[in-house]
């Protein structure tokens, strides 16, 4: 039988010690920060070509329709969405404090997961509908000036898209995602607790 | 070496030992533990400036790090469970010394406590001072005092029928 000081003895025997050292720290930081803005640099660049392309196509075409100037608006409001969304997710995380005590921080980790799940579910179909009206509105004009063949294969893939977005998204990413951050939220709760 | 790099070497060399343990008591897994590590201290690294206008320095690396594992948990809880078992396992053959059986042993009892009972019992047997811990953990010097009264005859009893056996 053992009472806590022996217990204290065995710990403070042990020698177990870290198998890294500060270099790798920093080397690590270098590497990863570099990463990091590497992956904004390039889904920034991505998501302007895709503004720039639009635009010049709204521009240079001599677009009759009210409808089409519509869905060409809908979808540079979609691109400028995705950039204020991920701009704002960005800040949060930098005004993210990890000196905070243990309850204040899983609190704020709590915000931040519900607000990521309400823009994965809700604002993702929203999304998803904004993209589709845009798309059905853009066709209108766009059918008026290309033969059969191209109008079915047009109306078959948005057909396509839709259905699998409308089932994928509705029944299986929603879905799973309910289930991960209702469980995340679960441990969380029970984190906090245990620091009250 | 830059000045900066000095400071945080300093830093590292004086604390790191101690964040390992905490680490390593929270995850009883050494790669988890050298991952756990690595991030507190890269936040550290990050957040140095702050860090020169605090007087405790050693309090806001701690609680970097129990905020770092409490996080970490989050995203490897399933991995772990699955691993548990068989850490255990392997500890065991492994390790042949009488000593080194008995840290591991002692590891494998602090696994089974409550995340933050593993935290705090890490820092009391790595002696930090029980206001420190109290400020660490966000709560009051009395509250500590229960909870620490209660982990180690926690750990004890766990550790008494570990080794019966």
């Amino acid at each position: 039988m053992k009472n806590f000081d022996s217990l204290v003895s065995i710990w403070q025997a042990q020698n177990s010690a870290p198998e890294i050292d500060y270099k790798n720290v920093i080397a690590h930081f270098n590497k990863s920060k570099n990463s990091f803005i590497r992956k904004i640099i390039i889904g920034l660049v991505l998501m302007i070509i895709a503004l720039i392309t639009i635009l010049i196509l709204w521009l240079k075409t001599p677009f009759t329709y009210i409808t089409t100037h519509i869905s060409l608006l809908i979808f540079v409001l979609c691109c400028l969405y995705y950039i204020a969304v991920q701009f704002k997710n960005y800040r949060i995380l930098s005004a993210f404090k990890c000196t905070e005590t243990p309850k204040k921080y899983i609190i704020q980790l709590q915000k931040f997961k519900q607000l990521r799940h309400k823009e994965y579910t809700r604002n993702f179909v929203f999304y998803i509908v904004a993209m589709g009206l845009g798309f059905v509105l853009y066709f209108i004009e766009f059918f008026t000036q290309v033969n059969t063949l191209v109008k079915l294969l047009s109306i078959v893939f948005t057909i396509t898209w839709f259905l699998g977005c409308y089932f994928y998204v509705k029944n299986i990413f929603i879905k799973r995602e309910e289930t991960a951050i209702n469980d995340m939220l679960k441990d969380l709760e029970r984190l906090k607790n245990q620091f009250e | 070496m830059n000045p900066q790099e000095k400071v945080f070497k300093d830093i590292f060399e004086a604390n790191s030992k101690k964040i390992y343990h905490l680490c390593f008591g929270y995850t009883n897994d050494v790669d988890a533990a050298n991952d756990l590590l690595q991030e507190t201290f890269l936040k550290v690294w990050q957040n140095l400036e702050k860090f020169r206008e605090q007087s405790q320095i050693s309090t806001w690396i701690y609680r970097i790090a129990v905020n770092t594992c409490l996080t970490y948990l989050k995203k490897e809880k399933r991995h772990l469970k699955e691993e548990l078992t068989e850490n255990i396992a392997e500890n065991q053959i492994e390790v042949v010394q009488d000593k080194q059986e008995q840290i591991s042993q002692l590891y494998d009892c602090i696994a089974k406590l409550e995340e933050n009972e593993r935290l705090i019992i890490t820092m009391v047997m790595d002696e930090i001072p029980y206001t420190e811990i109290a400020e660490i953990a966000g709560i009051s010097d009395g509250n500590l005092r229960v909870k620490i009264h209660r982990i180690k005859q926690k750990l004890t009893e766990l550790y008494n029928q570990y080794e019966k056996f």
